[in-house]
């Protein structure tokens, strides 16, 4: 068991202190996150689940060292997460796929830039245009675009086929965990179903684990192999999704599932 | 008291000049109606006119790049006692109509209210623009509807909307075309920035509000369960055109058209019999501009079930075997469709 644990996160927080006023003497504590531990196994799906503002970004944020924890512990594979460790390569290893794929793309730049500038960054291919375009077509094949994407502008695209150039700029550095902040949120139904599907495949070619942070419930059952439900940064249930689906444990979790249902087959609820 | 939309046409250009190739019908004979105390959804993929079509009925279409060719849309209040037909009005008397008999919510609260203004201020100013009354009662007005929507109206009326959370930034938006008392509202995706936990507050409020006013609403979404929580009839629109229309249960527990069928395939759902992670149902392609083209049925190019029959002009028709009873008829434009 211990070997299969790829991620491994022990009493994580993170508090922003802020001045009320002004004048404010004594400082005020915001606890985004407090006091977190989970594992993730390998190739597998760990969905955490959460209303707006329960700390699910800041979390996802302090695994992939955008922010400095207050305290805790994070283990990749055993060894303590430190993106200052230039040997390790921990930037390479785990990536995040943003939830928002119009404002994720730098608008300037064309698409094979966008895909190959974090493999050049880490030294995988040359800084060349002919290399980083062979690079570059080669992602967008594994993802089901067409290679002459390549040479286009962000406007270019629709949004499924943008969230498609974000994934393969995840998978050009081979990571091993991948973080999705709500991928399909603002993506219409028909192309969430091609971008879920992808995902599934991708997981089950690679053998990646995935972090998937969401609030739609819907895709949980679907896609998760375990969920963990967070609430004012605390985790409040980590459950197989069988289990959690079959019977909630925390009250919180039983009104999620509850206002979720009443949007889908229970009508009368409402 | 009715909203009805006869054979409403509107052209959009894709630049100012209207070459002939750059337009094509946003809304393509349109038929719609929504009575007093009910919700009608309208359901579509993003890019298939919905939204358009809410900003048609209110006039406020881009002037200039897009026409209404044909059609009328006629109303009928309770405060009124005649017939409107919002189409042949004069620009200046359009004022009378827009917030006053229809208003309408908008999709992103975040950007729809006024950063810079207090939001009592932006209710009050939506009060004395259309009645002579004073300040202190506008403002009155306004704090009894925004406790009417869960929000402390004293506490609140002077805060700004970066203030609010998203959820009471939305209802805030609501106050704001609750107001007048208008007779129709349309709700454009007014849950799609938001939570599962606050879109059903709002979903509540929504229906709340239609019972106790009695108003009738129409529902822009793209997502079918939202649809189906909150409206007895579903237009679903693909294109410009509808595709299929009737009652909403029906509709989804027996889709006739095959874009319904394929809508309603590749949502995950959350009922028992579910088995997970399997392969989800997945429209091939995208909405694009040849699919407005008229001459043949304009889900042709991603169609599963498609033919040589289909390349050509299909009318919506009414479809007799499957309506159980309920309000209204079904209709379908498929040839495919059997029982037609």
């Amino acid at each position: 068991m211990e070997e299969n644990i790829i991620l491994s996160v022990s009493g994580v927080s993170k508090h922003y202190k802020y001045y009320k006023t002004l004048f404010d003497i004594k400082k005020n504590v915001i606890k985004a996150v407090d006091g977190v531990s989970f594992d993730v196994f390998k190739n597998e799906i760990f969905a955490v689940v959460g209303e707006t503002g329960c700390g699910k970004s800041t979390l996802s944020k302090l695994i992939l060292g955008l922010t400095e924890r207050t305290s805790g512990k994070i283990y990749f594979k055993g060894e303590p997460l430190d993106y200052k460790n230039k040997g390790k390569d921990f930037r390479k290893k785990i990536q995040i796929l943003f939830q928002d794929p119009y404002s994720s793309l730098n608008p300037k730049k064309k698409i094979y830039k966008i895909i190959s500038y974090p493999a050049v960054r880490n030294g995988i291919i040359k800084n060349k245009k002919k290399d980083r375009l062979d690079f570059a077509e080669e992602q967008l094949k594994i993802v089901g675009l067409p290679g002459a994407v390549a040479l286009n502008y962000p406007h270019m695209l629709s949004g499924g086929q943008r969230q498609r150039v974000g994934i393969a700029r995840c998978l050009s550095v081979r990571p091993e965990l991948l973080i999705l902040d709500e991928p399909v949120s603002a993506l219409d139904v028909s192309v969430s179903a091609q971008i879920l599907n992808l995902l599934l495949d991708l997981k089950d070619e690679t053998g990646m684990s995935y972090i998937f942070i969401t609030h739609d419930l819907k895709l949980v059952r679907h896609l998760a192999d375990r969920v963990c439900v967070m609430y004012g940064g605390k985790i409040m249930e980590i459950a197989k999704t069988d289990d959690f689906f079959k019977a909630p444990a925390h009250p919180y979790s039983k009104t999620l599932l509850e206002s979720m249902a009443s949007l889908t087959f229970i009508r009368r609820s409402l | 008291m009715s909203l009805e939309i006869n054979n409403l046409t509107v052209e959009l250009c894709a630049d100012k000049h209207k070459h002939k190739g750059n337009c094509i019908n946003v809304a393509d004979s349109l038929f719609l109606s929504v009575n007093e105390g009910e919700v009608v959804s309208i359901v579509g993929e993003s890019g298939s006119g919905k939204s358009f079509l809410g900003l048609s009925i209110l006039r406020l279409n881009p002037q200039g790049v897009s026409k209404i060719i044909s059609g009328e849309i006629k109303i009928k209040c309770k405060s009124q006692d005649k017939e409107i037909d919002i189409l042949r009005l004069k620009p200046e008397e359009l004022i009378g109509i827009r917030g006053r008999l229809i208003s309408m919510i908008f999709q992103d609260p975040n950007t729809s209210l006024n950063p810079v203004m207090k939001i009592g201020e932006q209710i009050t100013e939506a009060i004395l623009a259309h009645k002579k009354v004073s300040k202190k009662s506008a403002k009155d007005t306004a704090i009894q509807y925004l406790n009417s929507m869960n929000i402390d109206g004293f506490a609140r009326f002077g805060s700004y909307p970066y203030e609010l959370s998203g959820g009471m930034r939305q209802r805030v938006m609501i106050a704001m075309a609750m107001v007048l008392n208008p007779c129709f509202l349309i709700a454009d995706e007014p849950t799609t920035a938001l939570d599962v936990t606050t879109s059903l507050q709002v979903l509540k409020l929504i229906k709340e509000i239609k019972e106790k006013s009695n108003i009738g609403v129409i529902f822009i979404t793209h997502d079918l369960t939202v649809a189906r929580s909150i409206s007895d009839r579903t237009y679903v629109f693909y294109a410009g055109q509808i595709m299929e229309s009737g009652n909403t249960e029906n509709i989804i527990n027996e889709p006739a058209h095959p874009y319904t069928v394929s809508l309603i395939k590749s949502i995950p759902s959350l009922s028992a019999d579910y088995v997970p992670k399997q392969k989800l149902f997945t429209i091939p392609g995208f909405l694009t501009k040849d699919d407005f083209k008229k001459g043949k049925c304009r889900f042709y190019s991603r169609c599963f079930k498609r033919d040589d029959e289909c390349l050509k002009d299909i009318a919506l028709r009414n479809f007799k075997d499957l309506e159980k009873g309920g309000n209204g008829g079904r209709d379908v434009r498929c040839v495919k469709v059997n029982g037609l």
